[in-house]
């Protein structure tokens, strides 16, 4: 636990910098398929066995073109957790709750594992690159880019503070123990909001009236291995859907 | 004499909270002209930066850039006639990677694609950040991210660039190259610091704010001499540096 934030945010940076053949994707072909893959999975009806195993076997199949690192992807699965204890609640609790719960887990795992792809397959510049050619509202492309410029700011302060604080002997292992948790929590709020004050004196330093202007310089193109790829993953999926059902 | 590009004529302005950050400041930068203001902490030296572009307002007297008094009307000009590089550049470089974070001014003022495209390659190319251009910024060290920070506001192509601190958290090696992109341009230079020794370098001209007010004003190698100037404001040369007695 040394980086507060490295083994987060940074882990996920050094996977999607890597090289493969879904790395070199256009962003787009990634973010419309691997979304279509989790919405046809997502309505999927339950007990489709074969339809839910392939819709699952496609964004696996991904995961290793794209040579995902194994612990690394297991290791971001983590966050399906809570869902999954809701499906074992679901099991317990309702009439066919074996079948219900089993295609919830399915559909989820599909689900988690196409976002692991797309986010671990694409520098986050270029993923929002992508949302922006495809028309999301450039508020909205900024709003999340500022989340994650500062993540990393914001992460850094917390680590220097926290390196501060063991520094006067601090030595909180547990939750419990960090009674001095709720003023460090504070002082960072008070921290981003001046940040943020600055921040916004800057970009009006630098023109900015309230439109977010372009700034993305090489524009994207699809190309054959983009249309093989959205070709394949659609069809399958597709399929699957339709035919196995 | 050139006609001055900056003038204020008895600015004041006081914070909500009722501190009087300036008390009737009267001023005027030539174009070209390169001026270290100097001043203890809290003398309201930020405060002055900030009005030099318009982000405060005086609550009375007037700021003109270039003989225009800045208003609402010649808000977006003033601004790209006026660039200011904060002192922490993460207040700075907010977008996803330093070629669109640099792009960002240009493309406020509404230029077309090329055309920022070429003031981003050119204003890099003016710091030494091409190499970087595709990087995130916190994948930069601090003294990268200073020029960087610097290259964003040169894209603005500014008449006169204020810095706020420009030597502050910098290594010396990265202190002596900003010094260096910032003594081959031409702009009007006007620096905010308390790095005695990097403001004679690079200035030709000192002001002393304290308590709001203009306590000194002229050649920067007589102010830096005047020892009962310099205590009376909390100024002090590091210890052992004296100043050349020729540059």
């Amino acid at each position: 636990m040394s980086g507060a934030h490295g083994h987060g945010a940074a882990g996920v940076e050094a996977v999607a910098a890597r090289d493969s053949a879904i790395h070199r994707l256009d962003p787009r072909a990634k973010i419309v398929c691997l979304i279509l893959v989790a919405v046809v999975a997502a309505s999927t009806p339950a007990g489709a066995w074969s339809a839910l195993l392939v819709q699952l076997g496609v964004v696996v199949a991904v995961a290793v073109v794209a040579r995902l690192p194994l612990r690394y992807t297991l290791r971001r699965m983590v966050i399906e957790v809570p869902f999954l204890v809701a499906a074992l609640v679901l099991v317990v609790v309702a009439g066919d709750g074996g079948v219900r719960g089993l295609t919830l887990a399915l559909k989820l795992t599909t689900s988690v594992v196409a976002m692991i792809v797309l986010s671990s397959t694409t520098p986050f510049p270029r993923l929002l690159h992508g949302f922006e050619a495809l028309r999301t509202p450039r508020v909205i492309v900024l709003i999340v880019s500022f989340m994650w410029r500062y993540l990393h700011v914001l992460g850094e302060e917390w680590h220097r503070m926290r390196i501060a604080r063991q520094a006067r002997g601090h030595t909180a292992r547990w939750l419990w123990q960090e009674w001095s948790l709720g003023p460090v929590v504070a002082a960072l709020f008070l921290r981003s909001l001046s940040r943020g004050e600055r921040v916004y004196l800057a970009m009006a330093s630098r023109g900015f009236v309230g439109t977010a202007p372009a700034t993305t310089m090489t524009p994207l193109s699809l190309d054959a291995a983009d249309a093989m790829f959205a070709a394949a993953l659609t069809a399958a999926v597709i399929a699957a859907r339709t035919v196995l059902v | 004499m050139t006609p001055p590009i900056v003038e204020l004529d008895d600015v004041h302005f006081a914070y909500p909270d009722g501190q009087h950050a300036l008390d009737g400041v009267t001023l005027s930068f030539g174009a070209g002209e390169r001026v270290a203001v100097l001043g203890p902490n809290g003398a309201g030296k930020s405060t002055l930066c900030l009005h030099l572009n318009g982000i405060l307002r005086p609550q009375s007297g007037t700021v003109r850039i270039g003989g225009t008094e800045i208003d609402d009307s010649s808000l977006t000009e003033v601004r790209r006639r006026v660039g200011v590089v904060f002192q922490d550049p993460d207040d700075m470089l907010f977008m996803p990677t330093v070629a669109q974070d640099v792009a960002f001014g240009p493309a406020n003022l509404g230029l077309d694609r090329d055309a920022v495209q070429r003031r981003v390659d050119s204003a890099l190319q003016m710091v030494g950040m091409t190499h970087v251009r595709d990087r995130p910024p916190h994948h930069l060290s601090f003294g990268q991210r200073k020029r960087v920070a610097a290259a964003a506001v040169l894209a603005m192509e500014p008449d006169v660039l204020v810095l706020d601190e420009p030597s502050s958290n910098l290594d010396p090696r990265s202190r002596r190259e900003f010094a260096e992109i910032l003594d081959a341009l031409p702009q009007t230079l006007v620096m905010v610091t308390h790095d005695l020794p990097y403001a004679w370098q690079l200035c030709h001209r000192a002001v002393i704010v304290d308590e709001g007010r203009v306590a000194g004003d002229g050649p920067i190698d007589h102010i830096l001499a005047d020892d009962a100037l310099l205590d009376a404001h909390a100024l002090e040369l590091p210890e052992g540096f004296s100043l050349p007695t020729q540059r």
